[in-house]
């Protein structure tokens, strides 16, 4: 007996030739309605989650140590002696070895900081401190970078600031770091930054991140990003002046967001859904 | 920083894929106004999946019919409601070649909802036309695998249609 052919022939027996035509308009007006409950169900949850958010910012003292999720920063390693905390710790303020004057050279300076992204009269300022070898950094990255670049930074109502902050524990980290920035001085960031997060777990396992660069930059471009890594100190200027921030933030551990709104810097970590966050945005942006 | 993938079309998903779905879940429910439901709700989660969303979605939205549906079968005949149902849903026994497809179709929903849902889940799949290698995505498996869960799969059918029906057929 042909086992196959047998139960085929019984399951055939579930065709039914009754012309039955599905009504695809009457399951799409099902399916709108569907879409409108839980619309309503999500405005309602945003109003909650925008109350307790600010009901949290105004009682309750910023904890950069608590952190459910991401990566935290080896106990052993929190003594390590960082850099001076600077108020600025961008690329440009790095490679003019003046970090004191940071803040005015920020400001004024003409070159674009490829860190920066956004409107530079932005009213508020998130900067995300992150570890390429962090899972919880990828997954931001993946999930909610996208969402916020492009519901505030595009509009203009947010400025993007990233930050480096590889953690001890995670071997290639800080050579990503260098990468990244190598490739932002090519003016590549965006998409080494991209690149990093999406293959962080095939050059985690062997450290051969310029293979997963090479797929993406030009030729020419990654040329200039390796000579970059091999012989430029002021990368790691660079990243040593954003840990230094970190730490001035209170910060050991990643993924990890810095609010700049009105002369305040607020730390969230771990950082929140982005549903949550938004909320968290909007109220700053109609006060 | 531009991070997004080219948006997946859920419109027109939905439109080129609803009928085969309804269908699917109508062949083994046999209510048709109850297989719309759940091909509906099917396509819901499909919505709410975004990570589904992509070249894998209609391998996705089919097993998450066919799962409604084996789950709809189990209830209905926990509920004894089965036999009522079954019975509506099929064409008047008029001509005799009906009835006995009819009678045949009751039979084979009982032994589906009989056996263990995983492997009514992958006949379905199979019955449905997926091929080894979307089977094995669909119920996460090694494709080699595939062929030994099938044929243990049509083993149980079988017999729990032997053990239910009798004959040798």
């Amino acid at each position: 007996m042909n086992m196959n052919r047998w139960v085929d022939d019984r399951l055939a027996a579930l065709d039914e030739a009754d012309g039955w035509q599905p009504d695809t308009a009457r399951a799409r007006a099902r399916l709108r309605e569907l879409d409108r409950q839980a619309r309503i169900r999500r405005r309602w949850a945003w109003v909650a989650a925008a109350a307790a958010s600010l009901g949290l910012l105004t009682f309750v003292q910023p904890r950069a140590c608590a952190m459910p999720r991401g990566c935290v920063q080896n106990a052993t390693e929190k003594n390590v002696t960082r850099p001076a905390a600077t108020p600025a710790a961008t690329p440009a303020v790095a490679s003019a070895a003046k970090p004191q004057a940071a803040p005015a050279a920020r400001q004024t300076s003409a070159v674009p900081n490829y860190k920066e992204s956004g409107s530079p009269d932005a009213p508020i300022t998130c900067e995300v401190y992150s570890d390429y070898e962090c899972p919880s950094c990828a997954a931001l990255y993946r999930d909610i970078m996208p969402l916020l670049v492009a519901d505030y930074v595009q509009t203009g109502k947010v400025k993007l600031l990233h930050r480096d902050f590889p953690l001890p524990q995670h071997r290639y980290a800080k050579l990503a770091a260098r990468y990244a920035n190598a490739a932002g001085q090519a003016g590549q960031y965006d998409l080494a930054v991209n690149r990093l997060f999406q293959t962080q777990a095939v050059w985690s396992t062997n450290g051969d991140i310029e293979a997963q660069l090479a797929s993406m930059l030009s030729p020419e471009a990654m040329r200039k990003v390796r000579d970059m890594v091999e012989h430029d100190s002021r990368l790691d200027e660079t990243v040593a002046a954003d840990q230094a921030m970190g730490m001035n933030d209170g910060l050991h551990a990643t993924p990890t967001l810095v609010i700049v709104w009105k002369g305040n810097r607020q730390t969230i970590s771990p950082i929140p859904s982005y549903t949550f966050l938004k909320s968290y945005l909007d109220q700053l942006a109609r006060q | 920083m531009e991070t997004r993938e080219a948006p997946f079309d859920f419109e027109a998903f939905f439109q080129a894929q609803y009928g085969g779905i309804a269908r699917s879940i109508g062949r083994v429910v046999g209510d048709h106004a109850r297989a719309e439901e759940l091909a509906v709700e099917a396509f819901w989660k499909l919505w709410r999946s975004p990570r589904a969303h992509g070249e894998n979605a209609g391998g996705w939205v089919y097993r998450t019919a066919v799962r409604l549906a084996l789950n709809e079968l189990r209830r209905q005949k926990r509920s004894m409601r089965y036999e009522l149902l079954s019975r509506d849903g099929t064409p008047s026994p008029t001509p005799e070649e009906a009835h006995a497809a009819a009678e045949e179709r009751e039979q084979v929903r009982r032994v589906l909802a009989a056996i263990n849902a995983r492997q009514a889940e992958l006949l379905l799949l199979r019955s449905g036309g997926l091929s080894y290698n979307d089977l094995a995505v669909a119920i996460d498996v090694k494709p080699a695998s595939v062929g030994t869960l099938i044929g243990r799969a049509q083993h149980a059918f079988r017999q729990e249609y032997l053990k239910q029906f009798g004959g040798t057929k």
